[in-house]
């Protein structure tokens, strides 16, 4: 497992990414693109945005991956249900991108990636008309309960609380 | 530093009062012949039907008042960097929400809308607001109910929300969470409604309480062919109009569950084929920064058209096409010496246009036939509103 994690990293850092299947990628350089056209214009291009608010993927999203609940919330987000990226599987390698490589190291051991018919069962019940701040709340909630999640995933980024 | 004219403007006005009020005595014939002037406080008149509203720009402040009759400037609202402003429909308030930082450019971050009175244009109180979207001259981010009594901002901080004010009590009530949707569309006798990025109307009926949610059925295709955030609403109608970067033309009739038209196309309305989103597929197509505007009383859509493909959508105008959105027709189109980056039209019976472009060109034209009235130099580069129809 730490090989393969250090193979991901390589990705986030530039080098030219190899397909990785056991993390969902078939095409992991066109899962990096469309990460960083569709997404890295509000999260970074490496998944950092702190002190802005909005959540760090760096090292923290993977967490969510641990249960089915917390799966289906990263899948159900507006913006990524409604992403430009129409094709179902190719938008689970996105999301694979982003928590196997983007949420390193803390991905559960177990967990299993993104599969299309994932995506297509999330689409349509897009988080559209909920309180998404309380949404995010309680999928940290059980993050941290199930999986072992530490408490500063409640906030958007590390030390946010203490500023 | 054009552009910077209306400061300048602001400067020798103030340079004038500065002169009057060190007291030289009233001479009869000046040697330089100058002539002195008194210095005064005027009030000027509450918004009249051919009067705009044009932002300087973007990173400059202020939103100048221009008579499209006279092409006279009449006062400047105070408006700064990352706001948008709102009239009152009695005619009685300018409303603004804003973002500013206690040092300029850093320091403590506060959102308010502000609330100038009309005819003083002084600054009567503040209104805290949490927080608001970090984007300027979005008409469609601060909207009002259809009697003044509720302001609507868009926030995006962190995720789609609007926080409702109650202009009355000048306080705020709530901020409503609208995730994926954005772009508030006036919704008398309900609340107000938005567009989404799966392609339906949400609809928040209750907003200043219980604020239910529903959403239409999908109708446009958010990732192919958007719809411009510059949408028209018809007051009278309670009717609203919107345009798709490729041209095509959807009305909805507002209310609890808004009902929304079949599109058509503008293109067709002229006598072309419809534009497509295919690559290298040339045609006339809409866009700009503000590239539509709505005269209510005629139904008249007033589009700024210029040559391209698909995804050319803000490229300037070169014409603008008029499309009585009744009838479904092209019924005339006016052709522009200088391409334009924002088209609006005054709600009166013999409406005008106002046009600029990036340099602060301002342009007045007729709206019915197109003949220029207007040139203004150093207009404003930003978005223009007209007063309402009051
Ligand atoms: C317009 C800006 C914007 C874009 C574009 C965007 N996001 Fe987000 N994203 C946000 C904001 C703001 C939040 C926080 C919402 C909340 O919970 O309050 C968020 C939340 C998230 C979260 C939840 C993280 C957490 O800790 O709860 C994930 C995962 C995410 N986005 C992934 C993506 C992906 C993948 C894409 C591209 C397909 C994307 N986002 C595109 C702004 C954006």
């Amino acid at each position: 497992m730490a090989t393969a994690l250090l193979t991901a990293a390589g990705y986030a850092g530039g080098t030219t990414p190899l397909a990785h299947p056991a993390f969902g990628m078939r095409d992991p350089a066109l899962a990096r693109s469309d990460y960083i056209e569709n997404c890295g214009g509000c999260h970074g291009v490496t998944g950092s945005t702190a002190p802005a608010l909005v959540p760090e993927l760096r090292g923290r999203v993977g967490w969510f991956l641990c249960t089915p609940e917390t799966r289906d919330y990263l899948l159900r987000l507006p913006n990524v249900a409604h992403s430009r990226v129409r094709d179902d599987a190719q938008l689970a390698e996105l999301m694979n991108y982003v928590v196997y490589v983007i949420g390193q190291p803390n991905i559960p051991v177990k967990a299993q990636p993104f599969t299309a018919e994932d995506v297509a069962r999330a689409r349509p019940r897009a988080l559209s008309s909920v309180n998404l701040t309380r949404e995010r709340a309680r999928n940290v909630a059980i993050a941290m309960k199930r999986c072992g999640a530490p408490a500063s995933l409640r906030d958007f980024y590390d030390g946010q609380t203490a500023r | 530093m054009k552009s910077f004219s209306i400061w300048q403007r602001g400067m020798v006005a103030a340079l004038a009062v500065g002169v009057a009020a060190i007291g030289f005595p009233a001479q009869a014939t000046d040697p330089h012949g100058l002539e002195p002037e008194e210095s005064d406080i005027v009030t000027i008149e509450t918004p009249k039907p051919d009067w705009f509203y044009v932002r300087a720009g973007w990173g400059i402040d202020g939103t100048a008042i221009y008579d499209g009759r006279s092409g006279k400037m009449i006062g400047i609202v105070n408006s700064s960097q990352l706001s948008d402003m709102a009239i009152d429909p009695a005619g009685r308030f300018y409303y603004v929400s804003e973002s500013i930082w206690s040092k300029g450019n850093r320091g403590a971050r506060q959102d308010m809308v502000t609330v100038y009175d009309s005819k003083t244009l002084k600054l009567l109180t503040e209104i805290t607001i949490p927080d608001r979207i970090l984007v300027d001259e979005r008409k469609q981010n601060f909207i009002l109910s259809d009697d003044g009594k509720w302001g609507y901002v868009y926030s995006f901080s962190p995720a789609s929300a609007v926080n409702v004010v109650d202009l009355t009590k000048r306080k705020f009530v709530q901020a409503i969470e609208l995730p994926g949707c954005a772009a508030l569309i006036p919704n008398p006798g309900v609340g107000f409604s938005a567009l989404c990025s799966d392609g339906t109307m949400a609809t928040v009926a209750a907003p200043t309480g219980k604020a239910e949610i529903t959403h239409s059925a999908p109708f446009f295709a958010a990732s192919d062919d958007p719809i411009f955030e510059n949408f028209a609403y018809d007051p009278a109608k309670n009717m609203a109009v919107f345009l798709t970067y490729t041209g095509l033309v959807y009305t909805a009739k507002m209310g609890a569950a808004p009902t929304i038209s079949q599109p058509y196309s503008l293109q067709e309305a002229a006598g072309y084929a419809p534009a497509t989103t295919k690559p290298l597929s040339v045609g006339w197509y809409p866009g700009s920064r503000q590239p539509t505007a709505y005269h209510a009383a005629s139904g008249e859509l007033f589009i700024l058209m210029h040559m391209g493909e698909y995804w050319s959508h803000k490229a300037f105008g070169d014409e603008i096409w008029v499309l009585d959105v009744a009838s479904r027709k092209v019924v005339r189109r006016i052709a522009l010496k200088e391409p334009a980056a924002h088209i609006e039209v005054s709600q009166g019976a013999d409406p005008l246009i106002f046009l600029n472009d990036e340099k602060s060109a301002g342009l007045i034209l007729d709206a019915k036939t197109g003949e220029e009235k207007h040139r203004i130099e150093m207009a404003g580069a930003g978005v223009i509103s007209a007063a309402p129809g009051l």
